[in-house]
Order: C-alpha cells, then sequence, then structure tokens
C-alpha cells in the first residue's frame, strides 16, 4: 500500500492555479520497495528533441552530489553541463509515494518552448537497487496525455500536456 | 591536516546507512587478481580491498598505510576522528597458507578508493586470504527532539560527548568476516575450513572449483557449527555499474546451514550473510555478524 503524498514544484516562475497552455504536468510515483537498507532513490526528469538534444531539467532530487553521476542519462545530456548549479529544479530525495510536477515549459534562456514533439525522460537510480530509464514522445501544444508503465525504481508516470 | 578532513569527511558519508535497518554496513569485499595459479615458480597474488556497493567497483579504502609514506594526522582533541581511526588502523590483510601458517605481516598500502596487498604464494594448495579489523561498536541514541543518530564506539567511550538529553543509548557490536580464496596448483582442503568464530562458509564444493552449471553444494556456519536458524544468503554477480538491474541470488539455508547453487554465468561473486544476536558484552545489547566472501565462478 502505498501512501500518496502531493508535492507541487514550480519552476521558473510564479505559480498560478490555472495552468498554463504550454504547461507540462507529470505525475510519477516512487514505488515502496521491501529492501534493507532501503536508500531512497535519486530522481530526474528532463526534457529533449525528438533528435534527443536535451533543453531543460525540470527535476532533480538527490542528497549527496558525488553520486549524481549515477544518473547516467541526465548526468550526460545536462548534469555535467549545469555542475551542481541547479537550484531551481533540484531538491531532497523523495519518500515513496505520488507526486506530480508541474512545467511551464521554457528552455534555459526562459523562452516559452514552441509547440511540436519533444521527448519527456525520467531516470530513477537507487544505492544498493536498480536503476531505471524510461522516455516517452510527447507534442506540446496539444491536449495530451501520455503514460509510461511501472519499471524497477519507477511507479506508472503520468504526463499531461496543453 | 587536509588529510584528516578527507578521511573524516568519507567516514562520515560510510556512516549514512539507515539506522532502521538491521543491515549495519554497506558492502565490503576483497578481491583477488587471481584465483587459481599452476607453475613451478612461486607467483604473486595482488588483492583489492574496499567499502563499496557497486560490486567490486571500489569506492572507500579500508586501511591501510597512505602511499609515499604520507602520515595520517588524527586530531586527538576530537574523540570521533580517533575512535574511527583505531578502528582503520586496526585493519589487515591475513593470509593462511595451504599449511596452516597465517600472516598478517603483509603489506598494505590506501589508496583512497581501495586497499590494496600482495602476496606471494611458496606454497602449493589453497590459501585464504581475509580483511580482519577490530569489532566495530556503534551506540545508537535518541536526542531530544526524537531524532535517532549513531556513533562509532562503545557507549562507555562516547558518553562524554553525546549531546545533553541524549536517550535510549545503547550499543551494538558488527562483527565481519571478509574473505576469498587462491589456489596454486593441487587445492588444499586446510585453509577453506569454516572459522570457529563467527560466520563463515562450509565448502563441500571446493571454492576454487566452480564451474557454471555445475551445482555447489555450501552451508553457512556459525562459531564452527551449522546455523542454528535460517539465514538469508545473498549471491551477486560483479559488475553491478554495468546492468540497470543487480538480480542478487536470494538463497535460504536449510537443514545443517545448508544451501546449494547452480552457477549461472561465469564472474566474479559476492556472497553476503548476516545474523543478529543478543549481546554477550556490558553495554552490548545487539552483536551482528556479517560475512562477505568472493568466489570466481568459471565459464563451462
Amino acid at each position: 500500500m502505498v501512501l500518496k503524498y502531493y508535492l507541487t514544484v514550480i519552476f521558473f516562475g510564479l505559480y498560478s492555479s490555472v495552468t498554463h497552455a504550454e504547461d507540462i504536468v507529470v505525475e510519477l510515483e516512487i514505488p515502496a520497495i521491501q529492501a534493507s537498507p532501503y536508500h531512497k532513490p535519486f530522481v530526474a526528469v528532463w526534457l529533449e528533441t525528438p533528435e534527443r538534444k536535451a533543453l531543460a531539467t525540470l527535476a532533480v532530487w538527490y542528497d549527496q552530489d558525488q553520486w549524481l553521476k549515477d544518473l547516467r542519462q541526465w548526468w550526460r545530456k545536462l548534469g555535467r553541463k549545469g555542475g551542481v548549479h541547479l537550484d531551481a529544479v533540484s531538491g531532497a530525495t523523495r519518500k515513496p509515494g505520488v507526486y506530480t510536477l508541474v512545467w511551464q515549459a521554457r528552455d534555459n534562456k526562459g523562452q516559452p518552448l514552441a509547440p511540436g514533439d519533444y521527448l519527456l525522460n525520467v531516470e530513477a537510480s537507487r544505492e544498493e537497487g536498480d536503476r531505471s530509464y524510461v522516455r516517452t514522445a510527447i507534442t506540446l501544444g496539444e491536449k495530451q496525455k501520455t503514460t509510461i508503465e511501472p519499471s524497477a525504481e519507477l511507479g506508472k508516470i503520468t504526463i499531461k500536456t496543453e | 591536516m587536509k588529510m584528516v578532513n578527507i578521511f573524516y569527511a568519507a567516514m562520515a558519508s560510510i556512516s549514512l546507512f539507515s539506522l532502521a535497518s538491521s543491515a549495519l554496513a554497506h558492502g565490503r569485499w576483497l578481491v583477488p587478481s587471481h584465483s587459481i595459479l599452476s607453475g613451478e615458480e612461486a607467483p604473486y597474488v595482488t588483492f583489492d580491498i574496499s567499502i563499496s556497493n557497486d560490486i567490486f567497483h571500489p569506492d572507500w579504502a579500508m586501511g591501510g598505510e597512505l602511499p609515499g609514506g604520507q602520515k595520517r594526522e588524527v586530531p586527538q582533541d576530537n574523540p570521533r576522528a580517533k575512535i574511527i581511526s583505531e578502528l582503520m588502523g586496526s585493519v589487515r590483510l591475513e593470509l593462511t597458507s595451504p599449511s596452516g601458517k597465517v600472516d598478517d605481516a603483509l603489506p598494505l598500502v590506501n589508496f583512497h578508493r581501495k586497499s590494496v596487498s600482495v602476496a606471494q604464494l611458496k606454497e602449493s594448495g589453497t590459501y585464504r586470504a581475509s580483511v580482519t579489523q577490530n569489532p566495530i561498536y556503534f551506540t545508537f541514541y535518541t536526542d531530544k527532539s526524537g531524532k535517532q543518530h549513531r556513533e562509532f564506539g562503545k557507549p562507555g567511550e562516547v558518553k562524554h560527548f553525546l549531546p545533553e538529553g541524549a536517550s535510549e543509548i545503547r550499543g551494538k557490536k558488527l562483527s565481519n568476516r571478509i574473505s576469498t580464496f587462491v589456489s596454486r596448483n593441487d587445492i588444499g582442503h586446510k585453509a577453506i575450513e569454516p572459522a570457529q568464530q563467527g560466520l563463515d562458509v562450509q565448502f563441500k564444493t571446493h571454492p576454487n572449483e566452480l564451474f557454471v552449471g555445475e551445482t555447489a553444494e555450501l552451508a553457512l556456519f556459525l562459531d564452527g557449527k551449522p546455523v542454528p536458524q535460517s539465514v538469508e544468503i545473498k549471491i551477486t554477480r560483479g559488475g553491478t555499474r554495468f546492468r540497470n538491474e543487480r538480480k542478487p541470488i536470494i538463497l535460504a539455508t536449510g537443514k545443517k546451514g545448508r544451501f546449494d547453487l547452480k552457477w549461472p554465468d561465469a564472474g566474479m561473486y559476492l556472497l553476503e550473510a548476516e545474523l543478529e544476536l543478543a549481546g554477550d558484552e556490558a553495554d552490548i545489547g545487539r552483536q551482528t555478524y556479517a560475512l562477505y566472501i568472493t568466489l570466481e565462478v568459471n565459464p563451462e
């Protein structure tokens, strides 16, 4: 039984209860895993072009930065370039639960992203546990709901675009 | 001074394991450069020792002298650093020869990520290499706000620097056995006998005769006798960095501590087991025995 913790994370700007046309809403679950010892996973969510050019980090949850490199895809695509200066999108590791991220689709310069196709990436890595890396195509500017099936370290992921 | 800081920071991060869990420590292991050797000339074998959850990829060194004769300064006015430094300073690589000679004066160098030793195998037969260390004592306590903490050291050693209002102070003892086996020419059976103290494996199938597709017959012993209860055995193939799922083989010991395993793949494996019992020393409520054995499995 997974307890549900809702957390709304706002990036690049003030929160408004009315989502913007270009908002991406990601609901992701950190599954409860029986393990001893259990370490909360490192998680990263980021956006790429269909050609896999990284655009922006939506969220990265970690504790000690020496293990950020264990989010291997994210580290390669964005982490190593941004160093550890990720204050706007970073946070502590989270316990098992369901989390909602609301992200205004802007590039690193704060400009709205053009409507069209993108890849939404999610990676999770748990110390003494497994690693999961999943991605899906999404379309900005279209009302769309996409789901990614559960993997070892990630529960079901739902992505809503408008 | 810088060395002290690095050393101390390393220990602080190792101690980040969960307070609530039964597992007291991160993975630790001993890997030989060779486990099967042949020939007339007495060969050298190196041993890598590390505390790391990435199996056979080193993370933290475990004991040994710093390279190049660097001295590690331990601030005598820091009681925590003193306890940890004594503990790490007690680490030795112990080699038991086929005829039963024990050598614990082998060189051991601390390369920050791993400690390395080397030995020349003058006898033919099977050697046991073990990392030995003083038992690790922990003191757990709850602070005024109800948060749990842990210090290295016995309650009597750490009481004077615990914060005011510390309660539920309890001591734990952890004894690790970290071993591997190396055979030169014909295998021997003396050095693989299970130890008379703590957890160990009894090898009905010799540890240097493990091949894919064959079933190894093993048993878990405590103090030289089969374990008194069923204990979980975890066997993980090395190279966890290169697969997303660690896929450990989990077994439970049966009658007389026995467990069998048909090896699925060739490679180096880490066998782990842990048993928690009531403490047998003053102020030490619980004691844990932990076992880490590195085994080489050959392709068919």
